[in-house]
């Protein structure tokens, strides 16, 4: 498969910050159809990185490339195109007075017509199952209805990369699974690249692959269930512990043998049977 | 903070809410002027029962209006009373203190001015409980559209008005949580002389206008991420229909000022 996304040796500096780098010597790509998960702690530059990716940022070291088109200040519009971006704050992003005027927001900044908006803005509502909502105003929906709204307003431009920049940090965990569920259900309809950023687990384990950035820094790139693996070091990775991988730990300082990589609720909860029965 | 009168909308389900809003504003602009025309009592009279109708076909009950009416009490009251007391000479006179005086002339005078008052306020009112502000920012727009020769951005002003008509509920609820997590801290508002009741806002506005910092930072992020370029340049989504029941409002309307103008003294 092809690279879909191509960042080589990217540094950014905020102005304002005289010290070390946002970005520091960046360089990844990204296969059409994959899903990235991008774990790091907080500031170490990771919605730097995605804003860089999508062209918001005047980044002038390296080089970025999206679907084959190198990111410059005359591509932008056209790079950006191809990326649909959803960002952590429900609120924040909601431009439109209603459901319907919200998803219709990127329709008209691509300045199509009303008549051919209409049956897409209905249809993106109806992918997500917001139709009955569509006159709704923000203030009556809750966090995970608006970003499912915000979901809707990509679907409707159908763009062939997501961004996700902690798009379920502020949900409760149901709006958080459904959320997900959703995203892993419009990839496969839609043949999406999705690159998460995210504290969740749950998120990162539905990656093919980890990248993991440290102060600016790409540190490690692995498959879920090594990064997983490393127990207490999550932590310092930037991710909330799994409780399978906290259970592990606990029943490893007791001197009990467990199983080494990556285990999802259930697949420890098998083993914690067969082990009790076994003795 | 539910006493603020300024565009609240009631949806009700009526002739008046349904009429096109550009149509309701135009009207309302133009009924301003005709107010002034007005000089007759049975002019007067004539659009008074105008007004009465346009009320009563909105379906909305009197008592909404007579609220709009209070906080402009003391500037109808304070002005009707000015032009009392410096009448100009005319007719019987009732009232004599050195500048001041009471005449026949200056009493009709200040009659006019309450009607006056009273006509506009009850439209003006009339306009933003019948219709949703966004329509009213989209009615501005549309009506301000020849503007555009004359270089006035009238799309990127109507796209900052929906933006902070949008944002007006979410910055009201952040302003309630913040007052409460303040009271919580022991700061009391409203209370004490009003040097100490400007300074109980401090911890009010300080943070809510830190977090509107932060919120039109991430909003413009994402309005450009969503390929937002300028507001010249856009289709839109939600648009205005004249119908037939606006057509027919105008033409009562026109026939109310045709009376109206045959009944003034010329
Ligand atoms: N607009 C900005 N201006 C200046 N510095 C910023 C800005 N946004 C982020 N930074 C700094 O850049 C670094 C990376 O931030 P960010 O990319 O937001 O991290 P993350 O998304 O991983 O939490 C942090 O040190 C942060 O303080
Ligand atoms: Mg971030």
């Amino acid at each position: 498969m092809e690279n879909i996304i191509d960042v080589q040796h990217l540094s950014y500096r905020y102005q304002d910050t005289d010290g070390r780098p946002a970005l520091d010597d960046i360089s990844f790509t990204v296969k059409a159809g994959e899903w990235l998960a991008l774990v790091g702690h907080n500031g170490s530059g990771k919605s730097t990185l995605a804003r860089a990716v999508d062209g918001l940022l005047p980044f002038s070291e390296g080089t970025v490339t999206v679907g084959g088109i190198k990111l410059t200040p005359e591509t932008v519009w056209e790079v950006r195109e191809k990326i649909g971006m959803i960002f952590q704050n429900p609120d924040n992003q909601f431009v439109g007075a209603t459901v319907e005027d919200d998803v219709a927001f990127g329709l008209e900044n691509r300045q199509i017509s009303r008549a051919e908006m209409v049956p897409r803005v209905k249809a993106a509502l109806d992918e997500v199952g917001m139709q009955t909502f569509a006159q709704r105003e923000p203030g009556a929906l809750s966090g995970g209805q608006k970003q499912r709204v915000a979901l809707a307003g990509i679907v409707a431009i159908a763009p062939d990369i997501l961004i996700l920049d902690e798009a379920t940090s502020m949900l409760d965990p149901q709006g958080r699974r459904d959320m997900l569920a959703l995203v892993q259900r419009l990839r496969e309809e839609k043949h999406l690249t999705v690159i998460s950023i995210t504290h969740d687990i749950d998120e990162a384990a539905s990656a093919d692959r980890v990248l993991v950035i440290d102060d600016g820094k790409l540190v490690e790139e692995a498959q879920p269930a090594e990064i997983f693996a490393q127990g207490e070091r999550l932590i310092h990775l930037g991710l909330d512990v799994p409780f399978t991988a906290k259970l592990k730990q606990a029943l490893q300082d007791r001197g009990i043998t467990v199983p080494t990589g990556y285990q999802t609720t259930t697949e420890m909860e098998e083993w914690l049977w067969q082990s009790l029965s076994n003795t | 903070m539910s006493n603020f009168i300024f565009g609240r909308y009631l949806p009700l389900n009526s002739t008046v809410h349904r009429l096109d809003p550009r149509s309701k504003l135009l009207l309302s602009f133009c009924y301003l002027i005709v107010v002034f025309l007005a000089n007759s009592w049975l002019s007067y009279a004539i659009l008074i029962g105008f007004t009465l109708a346009a009320i009563l076909s909105s379906k909305i009950s009197l008592g909404f209006f007579l609220k709009g009416l209070r906080p402009m009490l003391w500037l109808i009251a304070f002005t009707v009373v000015v032009q009392l007391l410096f009448s100009p000479a005319g007719g019987h006179v009732y009232f004599h203190w050195t500048i001041l005086n009471i005449t026949q002339a200056g009493l009709v005078n200040s009659g006019v001015i309450f009607i006056r008052f009273l006509l506009i306020i009850m439209m003006s009112t009339l306009l933003t409980l019948s219709t949703q502000p966004l329509d009213i920012a989209t009615g501005l727009s549309s009506l301000m559209r020849p503007l555009r020769w004359v270089r006035i951005p009238v799309d990127t002003l109507a796209m900052m008005l929906a933006i902070a008509l949008r944002f007006v509920p979410t910055l009201m609820d952040e302003a309630t949580k913040i007052m409460n997590a303040q009271r919580a801290r022991g700061v009391d508002f409203g209370e004490g002389g009003l040097i100490k009741q400007a300074k109980s806002f401090i911890p009010l506005m300080v943070p809510l206008f830190m977090s509107a910092f932060n919120r039109a930072e991430d909003l413009s992020t994402a309005m450009e991420a969503r390929g937002y370029r300028d507001s010249e340049h856009r289709s839109q989504y939600r648009i205005l229909t004249w119908q037939r029941r606006d057509t027919m409002t105008w033409i009562v309307f026109l026939m109310v000022v045709a009376a109206m103008l045959a009944t003034r003294r010329w």
